[in-house]
């Protein structure tokens, strides 16, 4: 597993696609962060360059459309790309036990979220704290707020491969990854709530992650984690299945 | 008790309910060359497939050097495989392929790596990338990259399309060495069979997604060597006659007007001695079949087998 991590890191930092997103997502923070008025604001977050604090800037960027958007897209740029190339023929075989190559997937994620999460940090550091002097405050409780948003982009991640596995094409699980934290999926839910007269849209991961609020509170981190954790765990054993069931 | 790299036990893939393997039994010794002949669609990408761990099968069993998938996880780690196409990543130099699969498998020598690129003749393509390679680069690529772990079982798919003569020649050259030097076995399948008994040592021919016939080269070479046909409306009077005065040893009653002559004869005095015997001869001819020949004659006579008269 822990090769396969090696290899997948080697490959995310010399595949042209996947330098491109990382110079992107720079591009773009520096946009964000940098140029004064830029506002950025997703369904449940904004951040305004001109006036916000460090602090704020690193609530809004786990939940923000740039960031999960992209980081979402090279994750999937790295995946599709082993059966679009047909170099998957020339690794799965070799990991027999398909819990491990599903599990190897999602830890690149984890690798690609966190590069791009220490970017984010290291560069508004820099130019919000140390440039502008607009620090802010954050409790030690940021830090299972930052795991909770973690936990939903690993589970879009997890979706996003069960679909490249399914597909072997990257046009669908893209449109995923963009439609997702736009907040699309979630519109038709609540079309298909008020058609049917239902509200379950608390419990929808979109919503769990995009109204967390900052400090601890039991509710809506404790359902959170057992909504996003089941969920993940359920795009977990789809992704093993697919693996083992289908043939390269 | 002989070690078989390959043993499949009613090995069966079906698509759709359409076998496209179709409950075949094979065993292939180790340190064999094994060329796999068949039309396409016979069913000869998907068994390599099989036996390379890409595909499931839908009923029936393989064995690769006696064990199973199940009982050894790392038991793929002695096979490499090339099937359809090379499986290469095109923004990445050769290089990088190469590396990108060595730390996958927990290889990290990155001489052994530059070696096995200037043994398939591809270490001169310094920093350009796969996807301006020539196939017969791709393809010599490829070849490297199912080389990295060292395996005790290649298989190989068409492993030389698109590739020059010399090339070829220098693929034939690298096969046969890793087999007589390192003991590798081979499953190999080319569509230019003249090229393909040059190196194998047995073969197995498919149709229809079943073996019909598998045997060694040397059967192979007795089956298609040059023999005399005979033919005559007294066969079996003609292979008397033959017997007494040439003494021979070596020949086959086809029907009633053919007699199958395999021994080294003059065929001149042949004829002179069964026309003084009073026993007609309509056709004396001389039969040679290569692997080609006798593969279009084993699926069905679908190109006639050519004959050279003599």
């Amino acid at each position: 597993m822990w090769n396969l991590l090696r290899s997948d890191v080697y490959r995310f930092l010399h595949t042209r696609s996947t330098q491109i997103v990382t110079l992107l997502y720079v591009l773009m923070l520096i946009l964000l962060v940098s140029t004064t008025g830029v506002v950025s604001n997703t369904a449940y977050a904004s951040f305004d360059a001109s006036t916000d604090s460090l602090s704020d800037f690193l609530i809004f960027f786990p939940k923000s459309l740039v960031f999960l958007f992209l980081v979402l897209l090279a994750h999937v740029l790295l995946v599709s790309e082993e059966y679009q190339s047909g170099y998957a023929k020339n690794l799965y075989p070799y990991v027999q036990n398909k819990w491990k190559l599903a599990a190897s997937r999602l830890l690149s994620f984890v690798f690609i979220w966190g590069l791009f999460a220490f970017i984010s940090i290291l560069y508004s550091t820099c130019w919000l704290g140390f440039v502008c002097d607009r620090w802010g405050t954050l409790s030690v409780s940021y830090l299972i707020y930052l795991f909770a948003q973690f936990l939903y982009a690993l589970l879009l991640a997890g979706t996003a491969t069960l679909l490249v596995h399914l597909i072997r094409g990257r046009i669908l699980p893209v449109l995923f990854v963009l439609l997702q934290p736009c907040g699309v999926f979630w519109g038709l839910q609540v079309m298909l709530m008020q058609h049917f007269s239902l509200d379950y849209g608390r419990y929808l991961p979109y919503m769990l992650s995009g109204v967390l609020p900052m400090q601890w509170a039991n509710e809506p981190y404790l359902q959170l984690f057992l909504i996003v954790g089941v969920s993940l765990l359920l795009a977990y054993i789809g992704n093993v299945l697919v693996l083992k069931k289908k043939d390269l | 008790m002989k070690t078989y790299a390959v043993e499949t036990a009613g090995l069966t893939k079906r698509f759709r309910s359409i076998p496209a393997v179709d409950a075949i039994d094979l065993k292939i010794p180790q340190g064999e060359i094994f060329g796999l002949v068949g039309e396409n669609g016979a069913g000869k990408s998907t068994l390599m497939k099989l036996l390379a761990g890409m595909m499931q099968p839908s009923e029936g069993s393989f064995r690769l050097f006696g064990k199973e998938g199940k009982e050894d996880v790392f038991l793929y780690h002695r096979v490499g495989a090339l099937i359809e196409q090379p499986g290469l990543i095109p923004s990445l130099t050769a290089m990088e392929n190469m590396k990108t699969k060595a730390l996958a498998m927990g290889l990290h020598d990155e001489r052994e790596l530059q070696r096995l690129l200037a043994l398939c003749d591809i270490d001169k393509s310094g920093r350009k990338k796969v996807r301006a390679f020539s196939l017969g680069m791709k393809q010599r690529l490829g070849i490297a990259l199912t080389l990295i772990n060292d395996p005790d079982l290649l298989i190989l798919d068409e492993p030389t399309n698109g590739i020059d003569p010399r090339g070829f020649e220098a693929i034939r050259s690298l096969l046969l060495r890793l087999n007589r030097e390192e003991g590798k076995t081979i499953i190999i399948s080319s569509h230019i069979l003249e090229e393909l008994s040059k190196i194998a040592t047995s073969y197995g021919f498919m149709r229809k997604g079943r073996i019909i016939e598998q045997l060694s080269s040397q059967e192979l070479e007795e089956k298609s060597r040059e023999y005399l046909l005979l033919r005559t409306p007294d066969a079996a009077g003609a292979a008397v006659l033959l017997e007494e005065r040439f003494a021979l040893r070596s020949y086959r009653i086809v029907s009633a007007s053919e007699l199958q002559i395999n021994e080294r004869i003059d065929s001149a005095a042949l004829i002179a001695a069964l026309v003084k015997a009073d026993i007609p001869v309509w056709e004396c001819t001389l039969h040679h079949q290569s692997l080609e020949q006798y593969f279009f004659a084993k699926n069905g006579g679908e190109r006639d087998v050519e004959s050279a008269a003599q």
